[in-house]
């Protein structure tokens, strides 16, 4: 599975590939983008299974990384990893396409029973 | 708006979980007012009311921040020395205070956001000092990333 990892913190996407590789993803190729723009470019170009995406970030925000995506008619597997919890973002990801929203800080457990649930 | 402020249980679950590593937290009795060179933050609630201030001294800052990448512990020591963190610490710190958002909201659903984060050799504003120097509402504590240097942190509420 070709995973892109989109945050625009270098923090954060290595946190994120941690996490992923102690849930059991470490065989898969994970790819990393530094904002919604750069990632949008790398999805029309190799399309990845899942995208991991930041909600705040410069140039493009998540929200809108997820409208172009689905506005280009592209057909990925998208959720968000971000510190941004509440109730009201939640159904804006989920009524703007998203699969999942993954809250920070969170554990390698947290990847792997969301994306888990994702394969069954 | 009040403001909750989470017992060092919590500060040690959150910082542990995010830089892998098993963090000791301890409260201190006192809260004397931080001296010395310090990364100050404040934080806001959703209708932009301030809803606290998160400080670290230099020691804790750049252990947690180093923690977080695996950088080693000599780029703590060059900031400590210095009295600035060095890169990557400097993005990393961030991140990290961008995370303790949560350590001011009492439940999930409501949003406390980072506002502003001060990094020596920046200026704190003189209304975050005074907050930052009045024991009430206050929590400091002792913090030990494993590896790494001891330091102080403290939480106030608005």
């Amino acid at each position: 599975m070709r995973i892109l990892i989109v945050d625009d913190s270098k923090a954060m996407r290595l946190i994120v590939m941690r996490a992923l590789r102690q849930a059991g993803y470490g065989d898969h190729t994970l790819v990393e983008a530094t904002d919604g723009a750069e990632a949008l470019a790398m999805i029309q170009t190799t399309l990845p299974d899942l995208v991991l995406s930041d909600w705040n970030m410069p140039k493009m925000s998540g929200i809108d990384l997820l409208r172009s995506v689905t506005a280009n008619g592209i057909k990925v597997k998208f959720g968000f990893v971000t510190s941004e919890g509440t109730a009201e973002m939640h159904q804006l990801a989920i009524e703007s396409g998203a699969l999942f929203v993954i809250t920070k800080p969170f554990t390698p457990e947290t990847f792997r029973e969301t994306l888990g649930a994702l394969a069954a | 708006m009040s403001t909750f402020l989470s017992e060092p249980t919590a500060v040690a679950k959150l910082l542990s979980n995010l830089v892998d590593k098993s963090v000791n937290v301890k409260k201190l009795t006192t809260t004397p007012a931080p001296r010395g060179v310090f990364v100050v933050a404040s934080y806001a609630h959703d209708d932009g009311s301030g809803a606290g201030i998160c400080w670290l001294d230099m020691a804790a800052a750049g252990s947690i921040a180093a923690a977080l990448t695996l950088t080693p512990v000599s780029m703590v020591d060059e900031s400590i020395k210095g009295g600035k963190l060095v890169a990557p610490l400097d993005e990393n710190v961030r991140e990290v205070l961008n995370i303790c958002a949560r350590l001011f909201s009492p439940v999930e659903s409501h949003r406390v956001y980072l506002s502003e984060v001060y990094l020596p050799p920046s200026k704190v504003p003189a209304t975050l000092m005074t907050a930052i120097g009045k024991p009430q509402s206050t929590i400091q504590v002792d913090v030990i990333v494993p590896g790494y240097r001891p330091g102080k942190m403290g939480f106030v509420a608005a």
